[in-house]
Parts: structure tokens; sequence; C-alpha cells
């Protein structure tokens, strides 16, 4: 059913025992009234909470300088253009900039409620959510959630919707819309080819100022909880991304709350693919009830009709059916 | 029968080759020469000015690529041409399954006269839709490629593109009698009548569906849609405000038909127009009622009644009040004074209401918490003009098929039989 | 077999003398501080960084703010350096100073605890030249008082 997605070594339909939400809900559809039978089809799916062994990456807010050398790092490890501002050109920083087709990941400012003069940095890119909304509503599935917990899109089989955009929480997926021919979506690849080569991540591999953690996302979460406990002063007592949207595979630690970085503060804890799928449920009881009411409701006018009428004929205005 | 078809008909008789046939019937009967004449109109002479601004604009969507025409950008995937097009566009042309679900399901006998004509309506607003899609879509050639090279069953968009692509097949098929009869095949017309019933009730659930997922989509998005539109109702809301907006379209319908195409209409069809338009317009006034009461009880579901206070708060209450209440309340006077043409003015009214709903949800709303809100869904005017264009096409197509195949009518050949 | 094991021994008996040098207190009475240091492990966008030891260390608070040293300030328990990964924490820091190289190298997925080198160089640097130059608020920060780039950079 679906095509294997290039750079995606363990596609989510090599796992046998933990089947995703998403396939299942593929397959409740699709069996149609057969999925009838299941009394409450959101409470007979099993629980996903992400892959148990896949990678992740802890983003310390309060070490990031705004070097900007991961952005480069980038660059060179997706073979993008040079931009046209040097990356030591910090006059960046006075704009909102926002990941595109030129730049998978970006550093913005903000400014300190805490201490005017050190402003707070935050690298922007993909959080690549254990359960992904790009992957949930994309009609073609061209996002694949790998084992190791990058989000990686196929663009031979986009189509340009930008469903996925509109549905990213954070914002994230851009679209190239300069292109006529070659447009496409574009984000963070989590540098999934790097990660299957037992590199590090080229951003985290760049960093030098230990802002960027990479390691299995269970090590992360003991190891950022830890460094709130050791340095309460330090932190505010919350790991964003560990339960947002169902939880993602890049986890934030900061000093001030995470809506001063403009990371969104307004997000469910639960899966975003966990409020579409009542109505999905509803579809196949649509497609097995409605024959059945609007045919038998046909059958009864249409029998009543010829009781009625044998020898009916057009235009006879008197003998309507409706009561009006 | 009007002199146009009657002069048709005798050449069809005097002319037995099948080019001349057909020529007569695609220049209802006049000589090619006439009928560029006729073509010379001051409507014609506006579309013609609107269609020559914007293919321009066209032509720099698919050399230049869309960022040349439209402001689309990671937080703003879809603009006005979505929220017009499809968004909009949808509920409207649910006439089709509304009126043809009357007829047929519920055995409302009068709204026979009607049936094509809404379900023309219908269909051709449909494949207006998906026009609008081809213009958006970033690589439109691969529009086919839900149906058919990859499955995302999990995505809401999968069953709107599944429902709507089917849905259009099905609408084809219930119209097609009216083109059997134009070209004249009787085995295939038997054919395709006797299945309608079955088409019909696919039609209701395709409609259902789609009509109710096209609000689904927006339950993926908690964080960016205003709470006030966010709810887990939006898909029974986006279905319930759809039949009341297919009903005020089909009594428009019904009303610019006789308006504008009566040499078209047959005696039968006038005379239904007013007793329809009062029944739809009745439909659409108690329709109205139980959407108006579904949006306070999400409302109040959610408990959003202290939200009412602030600036979207006030936007909210101008949709709800001045463009559902109000309407529901005209029309209520409408029905009950049976006054027609204060129907169709509510009708219009409503259907400002809907497009309205449907911009706040897309637009207005969504990402309403943004900085550069405002200047973001400001439409570039390249984008208005192709949205003006594609409306002038969706007029002159109309026009077109109305004013050729037996809609409002019933040939003689084929009376009682549908 | 037995010839690998000779070969071994033969290893062992070579590296002994010069690790156990190079393990010998440095710090003892009379053994003279490093002046200037040049930091080369690490070169990917700039150049050899110059450091003056001697500066920094008559600044610093004692040798503690910058190295491990036991009961510092750094580590709570002894479990924490010792268990990070046992190949490298099986030395003592007693009374002694290793090169950083000596534990931090690149930085691995297995232990994310342990910082790469480069990382935990800079985590030394950083908690006070923030706020020196523009080190902090701009990328330029990191060639005014310390880096020179290099072609790659």
């Amino acid at each position: 059913m679906s095509v294997e997605t290039p750079g995606a070594p363990h596609n989510t339909r090599k796992n046998n025992s933990g089947i995703t939400r998403r396939r299942l809900l593929s397959l409740s559809l699709l069996a149609g009234g057969a999925a009838l039978g299941l009394p409450r089809p959101a409470a007979a799916r099993p629980e996903f909470s992400g892959w148990p062994e896949s990678f992740g990456m802890l983003v310390d807010l309060t070490l990031c300088v705004g070097c900007r050398s991961c952005e480069q790092a980038c660059g060179d490890a997706n073979s993008l253009a040079k931009p046209e501002r040097p990356f030591d050109d910090h006059s960046v920083f006075n704009e909102n900039r926002w990941p595109s087709a030129k730049a998978y990941t970006v550093v913005n400012r903000y400014p300190n409620p805490k201490n005017k003069e050190h402003p707070l940095f935050r690298k922007i890119q993909c959080n690549h959510c254990l359960e992904p909304a790009c992957a949930t509503v994309c009609p073609i599935q061209a996002f694949t959630k790998t084992q190791q917990g990058a989000v990686v899109y196929n663009v031979d089989l986009c189509f340009g919707c930008r469903y996925c955009v509109m549905a990213c929480p954070f914002n994230i997926p851009g679209y190239d819309y300069e292109s006529p021919l070659d447009a496409k979506v574009v984000k963070c690849t989590f540098c999934s080819s790097r990660i299957a080569n037992n590199q590090l991540p080229a951003c985290a591999d760049a960093c030098p100022a230990g802002a960027l953690t990479f390691g299995k996302r269970t090590d992360l979460i003991k190891m950022a909880r830890k460094r709130i406990m050791d340095n309460p002063k330090n932190y505010i007592d919350h790991i964003y991304g560990e339960r947002e949207v169902g939880g993602t595979s890049w986890m934030y630690l900061s000093a001030v709350p995470f809506d001063k970085y403009g990371l969104p503060g307004n997000l469910p804890k639960k899966p975003l693919i966990e409020l579409q799928e009542g109505f999905l449920s509803s579809v196949p009881v649509i497609f097995t009830t409605f024959p059945a009411i609007f045919g038998m409701l046909y059958a009864a006018l249409h029998k009543k009709e010829k009781k009625e009428d044998p020898a009916q004929k057009a235009g006879s205005e008197s003998r309507e059916v409706d009561h009006e | 029968m009007n002199k146009q078809a009657d002069f048709a008909q005798q050449r069809s008789i005097v002319s037995s080759s099948f080019r001349e046939r057909f020529l007569s019937k695609l220049f209802m009967g006049m000589t090619p020469a006439e009928y560029s004449r006729s073509l010379v109109t001051p409507f014609n002479l506006l579309a013609a000015a609107i269609l020559a601004t914007a293919a321009p604009v066209f032509y720099m969507r698919y050399t230049q690529g869309l960022a040349t025409v439209i402001h689309a950008n990671h937080e703003y995937p879809w603009g006005l041409l979505l929220s017009w097009g499809i968004f909009a566009g949808e509920p409207l042309f649910g006439a089709g399954f509304v009126v043809a679900a009357a007829y047929y399901l519920f055995g409302m006998k009068r709204y026979r006269v009607l049936v094509r004509l809404a379900v023309l309506g219908g269909m051709l607003g449909y494949a207006f839709a998906a026009s609008y899609l081809l213009i958006d879509l970033g690589r439109p050639w691969r529009i086919y490629y839900p149906m058919l090279i990859n499955f995302g069953p999990s995505s809401v968009l999968f069953v709107v593109a599944w429902h709507v692509g089917l849905y259009v097949t099905v609408q084809l098929l219930e119209f097609s009698p009216s083109i059997l009869e134009w070209i004249g095949s009787r085995r295939l017309h038997r054919w395709a009548t006797s299945i309608t019933v079955a088409l019909i009730i696919g039609g209701v659930i395709l409609s259902t569906v789609h009509q109710s997922a096209l609000g689904a989509m927006y339950l993926i998005a908690p964080g960016k849609l205003h709470p006030l539109w966010y709810t887990s109702h939006l898909p029974l809301l986006f279905f319930s405000s759809t039949i009341y907006a297919a009903m005020s379209f089909a009594l428009l319908l019904a009303f610019v038909a006789v308006r504008l195409f009566r040499e078209r209409c047959d005696e039968e069809f006038i005379s239904h127009v007013r007793p329809l338009t009062l029944s739809l317009g009745k439909g659409a006034a108690l329709a109205m009622y139980v959407y108006f009461a579904l949006k306070l009880l999400a409302l109040a579901q959610d408990n959003h009644w202290s939200l009412l206070a602030t600036p979207f708060g006030h936007w909210y209450l101008v949709e709800l009040l001045g463009f559902v209440v109000a309407p529901m309340l005209l029309f209520t006077v409408g029905v009950r004074t049976e006054k027609i043409g204060l129907i169709r003015f509510s009708a219009v009214y409503a259907l400002i209401g809907i497009v309205m709903n449907r911009v706040n949800v897309n637009l207005i709303a969504f990402n309403w918490h943004l900085p550069d809100h405002w200047n973001s869904i400001i439409p570039p005017w390249t984008e208005t003009i192709m949205i003006m264009a594609m409306i002038t096409l969706h007029m002159l197509v109309f026009r077109w098929i109305l004013n050729r195949f037996p809609v409002t009518q019933e040939l003689p050949d084929y009376k009682g039989t549908h | 077999m037995h010839r690998l094991a000779v070969k071994l021994t033969a290893l062992f008996l070579c590296i002994a003398p010069v690790s156990f040098f190079l393990l010998t207190p440095a710090t003892g009475t009379g053994t003279a501080l490093p002046g200037t240091i040049t930091i080369n492990a690490v070169q990917k966008k700039f150049g050899p960084v110059e450091f003056d030891h001697a500066k920094h260390a008559a600044l610093a608070e004692g040798c503690g703010q910058c190295h491990h040293t036991h009961n510092d300030k750094m580590n709570a328990t002894c479990k924490e350096c010792h268990a990070i990964n046992a190949a490298h924490f099986k030395r003592s820091v007693k009374q002694q100073f290793l090169p950083c190289s000596g534990c931090h190298a690149e930085a691995s997925v297995q232990s994310p605890e342990l910082p790469g080198l480069k990382v935990a160089l800079h985590k030394k640097c950083f908690p006070c030249h923030i706020g020196m130059g523009d080190l902090g608020t701009s990328p330029k920060g990191c060639t005014q008082i310390c880096h020179t780039r290099n072609k790659k950079g």
C-alpha cells in the first residue's frame, strides 16, 4: 500500500508488534462495515507512544549563544547554497526568520524578560513529533516517522496540497512556492542518513555551547529531569516536547516560559490525530447505515405511492407525498 | 417550446448529416455568423475583459510558480483562492444532493422539475472546485495521486478527495440523462435512469461525509484556529450549514433560470418556481434554526462565553447574529407571509453568511494570534483576479449548458421517463 | 592465538612506562603550570586557539573552576563521573589533571551526558566570556577574542 520511503530504512510497516495508530485507522476505514463491529473504535486501538529506541534531541535553550554554527553545518550537510548574508552576520536577528527551501534551520533572537543584556536564542527546525500531524493529514502518505525518530518526506508522492503546512502545530514545513515544476515541502530531515551511519545530526555536531544534545529520547528525558533537579533556579520545571502533541523527538529546556521563544503554549497534550479519530471512525458507520435507512425510506414511500395511484402520471400536484 | 428550439428541430429533420445536426445544436440553431453576433453583449464584454486580465496571471502561475501569484507561506498555506473556491463553494453546490434527495428519497414530487437544474448546479460547482484545486496544488498534474498512487486513509483530506471524486462521477451520471437526451441515445438513457435511486443514495452518503469532512479538516489545528470557531462539532456545523446553503442556492438557481433563461424553461418549470421557492425557503429556515442551536451548543459546551467580549468575540457575534440569526428570521417572515422576493433576498443573505463563516474558519480566525495576521490574509490582486476569472468562467459554462441541454424543460419524446 | 598474546604483551610493555609518566601527578609541589596552550584538537571552521593558561589560572578562583577535581561543585556524586564510561573513568583525577581530551572526545550517542571535547571546552569559556565583546549577542563574538577563521569557515 505504501511505497518504501528513501532514507527511511525502517518503515512503519516492518514493525509487527507495534502497529501505529495511523495504520490501524487506515485498516478500520478500509474495512468499512467491519469497523462497526468495534463498539468504540477509539478505545480499541493500542496506545502508541513512540518507537522505544528512537533518537531525540534535547535543546537547552539556556546555553544557546546565537553563534549560528548549526545553521552553517545544516547548510553544508544538506548541500544548500550559501546564503546572501554570511553566517556570522547578526543583522538576521533583526528579522523573525523561518526555515525555508534555502535553510532548513534558522536561529532567531527573542528579548529576554529577565535580562535585557542577554537576548534569548532559539534554533528553529522540525520537532519530529512522535505522532506527526503532517503524516496524519497527508492524503498520499508522503511522510514517514522512522523508527530512529526522524519524520521524513518523500517528494515523489507529494502533490502539493500543503495540508501538512496547515496542520503542523509548529508551522514548520515550508513549501517551495518559487518553483513551477519542482514545488515541494522542505523541512529538517533530522539528518536521517547521518544517523543511519552512526553520526550525529550536523547541527548537534557543530554546536559548541552544548545547547544541542543528541541521544536516545528516553535518555534525554532523564538527563533533562536531572538538569532541572540539579539547578532548579536555572530552569522552569517543564520539558517542552515531552508531552506536547503526544511528544516530540526534539525537546526543550528553558529558564523562561516557552512562549517567550515563540513556541506555542496552547497545544494539547494528546496526539493531534486523536482529534480527528472520531470523525474518521464515523465514516464507515455512515457508509453502512445510510443505504439501509434511505433504501427503506425509498421503499416505504414508493410502496405508498403505488397503492395510492397505480397509474400515476407526471404533473399531478394534488398527490404530493410531502406534507407541507 | 420556444422558437429557437423549434427552428433547431426543423433543421435537424431537414438535414440528415451528423455534422450539420451537431453544429446546429452547438450554435443553438443559428448559423455561426448569427451566433457570433449574438455574443456581443455588455455581460460578455465584461467577462472577456476579466478573462483577458487574468490570462497572464494564470500563465505566470504555471510558468513562474505559485509564489508569483499568491502570498502563501509556512503560516498561511491556503489563501482566499481555496477559502472561496472550495470551502465556501462546496456547501452551495450541495444543492444537487439536497434536491435530488428531496425528490427521489423523500418522495417530494414537486421537486422533480428542479432536480436537473440543481444537479447541474452541483456538478458544475464541484468541477470548478476541482479546478480551483488545479490552480492551487503545487503539482496539479498529480491530482489523482490519492486515488491511484498511494493511500493516506488516516487523512481527512484523503476522505474529501475520494468523496468529492466519486461524487463528481455520481453527479455526472445523475445528470447524464440530460446529456443523453441532447445526443439522442435512447438505450443509454434507459440505463442511466434505471440506476438513479442507487446513485442518489450514493450521492447523499458522499455529500454527507465530505461536507462534514471539510469541517473535520480543521480539527487538526486546535492551536491555530480561534477557540470560538474551533469546536469538536466542526464537522456537524459544516454539514448542517450545508443544508441551508444548498437550499438557498437551489432556490436562487430556479430564480436565475426563470429570470434569465425564461425561453429555456417549459411551462411546468415556470409554474413550479413559486411553490418550490416557498418550500425551499421553509426548509432553509428550519435548517438554520438547527444550525443556530448547534452553534449555541458548541459555544456552551466549550464554555467560551467570556471570549465573546474580545474583538474576535465581537466578530463572532457579527457572524452569528448578523449573518445567521438575521437571515433566519427573514426567511421565517418570508415563508410566513409568502413573500417570494423576501425569501430570495434571505437566500442571498444566508449565502453571504455561509461564505463569511468559511472565510472566518479558513482565514480570519486561523492563525489569529500571529503578529502580522491581518497583512497576511489580504490576498494579492493576482489571486483576486484569478478568483474573478473562475467565477466568470463558471457563469459562462453554466449559461452554455443551460442554453443547450434540456435542464429546465422536458423534451416531449422523453416525458415521464424520469 | 599464542602469537597474539605475545604481541599484546609487547605492546603493553611499551605503553605502560609512557602512560605511567603521563598519569603521574602534574601538580606535585614544584611542578610549573603551563603558560600558553595551543588548542588544536577540533579544527573545522577555525584555526588553532592560543590559550593563555597562566592568565586564566591567575584569574580563576582555583583549579576546580575549570578542571574536574574531587569534591568539586561540577559533579555531586562519584558515580556521575565514574559510571558514565568505564574505560575513561577507571583512572582517578585525585591530585592530578588529565588533559580534557583524555575523557572528552567525539560526542557519543551512547552517553549523551558526556559532552564532546568541543562542548566541554566551550562550556568552560562561556560562563565568563558571554557578554565580552559580542559573544552571546552575535556570531561575530566567536572571532573577536579567541578564534580566527580558516578557509572552511
